[in-house]
């Protein structure tokens, strides 16, 4: 068989493999809760990489929206050519095209796209129905008015107002609630924001984070990052702060320096020996390893120095076993500050996903419901009704 | 007739060893295997190929000891004249080793002496969507058609980063251009999207290794469950086979394709 020929069935191979991948995912992804579903499509979770097309459009469709992402994850989707159907993000104004958070745009309602006709049997059944239960309530009012006459009238208006009365307490009740904890939602609402942007610059530039962190929880409950547990691998250096690049780069610089001084005597008493040998073409292999973890960490320094993070503690790794507990301490941090990053860059997309507070504001209807808790019900000084949002009522 | 394949950035990190592995394996499907030599004090290549495969040249002397007097090396390094005058080789020079080994063979005419001795020479320069990988890599085109001016100079473009077109009105780019005026050649390398790359990388697995191991085994290297190594297997191999119809205009031009390899 050629080379070409078995790649091809290699490939052909893997894709079968990756159709039955995914129809056995998207079943179990379609048991979930929409709640983590939504967790899943936002933290690009891996799983999705791992579904067909079809399966992925199915997927999102199963949150009631039309779009995807607009990096949409794919490993081998790649090859199966862009997924059909997607329908092109639109971002929100304010937001420039390819910037900030992916946005969605949401599936016009079932009854928006068809609405509900009356047809076949409903045109006789609807209006039927509805004359047939006047006639019952006509009956019903008319009968016992006809035989009692006013002691009826007078109880039925006595149980009116009893319950009138006690749904008028209910409600101020309910207000009454709402006001006491409406400054405490206000207050989360509008602090939500400045909150996340104060972790995200504490983790980003290395200072204590535990107070902001406090903060964020606070105001948020439980923190929905879905980070794999980084931020709590986090909370040790939560009182210290996580080092930044430039901590980290003069910490490996000053490691570098100790070990290239401790392997300098042994430098210098095999000089001689080193050079015979190199004449034969080759070091001295203690001397080689040397050399090596000094030129790895000298190269791990100048791809800090070119903010390569990921590089440089790839290249630790692969030395810290010659170099000692000082590289693993190292490496810890290193790998600290790339969780940092990681979060900060999750907390951007919620800081970008939050309302401000001029988006707050603007969303308040003047004196009425807003989802947010103002009371509706605006209660005199003397303590009387003054008036009721009928939106209230429904 | 010999034939010289080399690999060179200044900068790390662009994919060079992963080139060579992969054009290693390209011009062994065209029935000519390289014999291949690491220029590299990190022997990379070795640790993948193995050491029977690959001659480590390494660099003769300490990286620093090399900085402060380079002709340190040059005696030592005649010794890869030799090779690849004699045989097919693959060259896979370190990074920051460039300089350096250009310097040497500036020197040294190695150039001239190829041309003396019929010995062909394809140049491969992998850079990443990363000014530094650029400006390095376009740095070492420039000197190789000065001392290699029979070679065969190729641009790859690694898009592991992610694409290119964000350079397309840069200094460098306009460099490329002048440069494919004169005869550079520029290919693609597509990042390889496979969920078990990182492991195949960890595993030390050259891409031959890889195509030849089976989904059981790929599963119990990288903990995937059988299905999802299969298609990390299956990715990998959708990968190779673009490097190889990428390079294959410019491996087919050496020797035809040996029959059985045809069909």
């Amino acid at each position: 068989m050629s080379a070409v020929a078995k790649l091809d069935r290699l490939i052909d191979a893997g894709r079968r493999a990756g159709r039955q991948e995914s129809a056995r995912l998207i079943d179990s992804l379609l048991a979930m809760s929409i709640e983590d579903r939504w967790r899943l499509l936002m933290t690009r979770d891996r799983q999705l990489t791992r579904l067909a097309p079809a399966d992925y459009q199915l997927f999102v469709r199963s949150l009631g929206i039309n779009a995807v992402l607009e990096d949409a994850p794919a490993t081998w989707l790649n090859d199966m050519g862009p997924i059909t159907g997607a329908t092109p993000v639109v971002e929100p104004r304010g937001v420039a095209a390819g910037t900030g958070a992916a946005r969605f745009r949401c599936e016009p309602t079932r009854t928006a796209d068809a609405p509900i006709q009356l047809d076949g049997p409903l045109v006789w059944a609807l209006p039927f129905a509805v004359c047939v239960l006047l006639a019952l309530a006509v009956i019903g009012v008319g009968l016992p008015w006809s035989s009692d006459g006013p002691a009826v009238t007078a109880a039925v208006a006595d149980q009116a107002e009893e319950r009138h009365a006690d749904h008028l307490e209910d409600r101020l009740a309910d207000e009454a609630l709402t006001r006491q904890r409406w400054p405490d939602r206000v207050d989360d609402a509008t602090h939500v924001r400045e909150t996340l942007r104060q972790l995200k610059a504490d983790l980003a530039d290395g200072r204590p984070f535990l107070q902001s962190l406090a903060q964020a929880e606070r105001h948020l409950l439980v923190l929905p990052i879905a980070d794999g547990g980084a931020l709590q691998r986090l909370l040790p250096l939560a009182e210290a702060g996580v080092p930044t690049l430039d901590g980290l780069r003069q910490a490996l610089g000053s490691l570098h320096d100790r070990h290239r001084e401790r392997t300098q005597s042994a430098t210098l008493l095999g000089a001689m020996g080193r050079l015979a040998r190199r004449m034969a073409g080759g070091l001295a292999p203690a001397q080689r390893r040397a050399d090596r973890v000094n030129q790895a960490l000298l190269d791990s320094r100048r791809e800090l120095d070119r903010g390569h993070l990921n590089a440089a503690i790839r290249m630790v790794t692969g030395v810290a076993a010659g170099v000692g507990p000082e590289a693993v301490e190292w490496l810890e941090l290193a790998h600290a500050r790339r969780a940092a990053t990681m979060i900060a860059e999750q907390l951007e997309t919620m800081i970008d996903m939050t309302p401000s507070l001029g988006e707050i504001l603007a969303a308040l209807p003047t004196g009425g419901p807003n989802g947010l808790g103002i009371p509706s019900v605006d209660v005199g000084p003397d303590g009387t009704l003054d008036r009721v949002d009928d939106r209230m009522l429904a | 007739m010999s034939h010289s394949v080399w690999v060179a950035n200044g900068k790390g990190g662009v994919g060079k060893s992963v080139l060579m592995m992969v054009l290693s394996y390209v011009y062994e499907q065209y029935g000519v295997p390289l014999r291949l030599i690491d220029v590299d004090d990190k022997a990379k290549l070795a640790e993948f190929m193995g050491e029977q495969r690959v001659l480590s040249l390494r660099i003769g002397a300490s990286a620093e000891d090399l900085r402060l007097n380079p002709s340190l090396a040059y005696s030592y390094w005649d010794r890869l004249a030799n090779e690849i005058l004699d045989q097919d080789t693959g060259v896979d020079l370190g990074a920051n080793m460039d300089r350096h080994i250009l310097a040497w063979a500036e020197k040294s005419d190695l150039g001239g002496l190829m041309t003396e001795y019929d010995t062909g020479m394809d140049f491969y320069v992998p850079v990443t969507a990363d000014p530094l990988a650029l400006s390095s890599g376009l740095e070492v085109l420039t000197a190789v058609e000065r001392i290699f001016p029979a070679s065969r100079r190729i641009l790859v473009l690694n898009k592991m980063l992610g694409d290119f077109a964000a350079y397309g009105d840069t200094p460098e780019f306009k460099r490329v251009l002048q440069l494919r005026d004169r005869g550079l050649h520029v290919v693609e390398m597509d990042q390889c999207v496979s969920e078990a790359w990182t492991d195949f990388e960890r595993l030390k697995l050259p891409p031959a290794r890889v195509v030849d191991m089976g989904a059981k085994d790929v599963a119990a290297h990288t903990g995937l469950g059988v299905l999802a190594a299969r298609r990390a297997i299956g990715d990998y191999a959708a990968w190779l086979k673009k490097m190889q119809l990428s390079l294959e205009p410019l491996v087919a031009t050496l020797k035809p394709l040996p029959a059985e390899a045809a069909e």
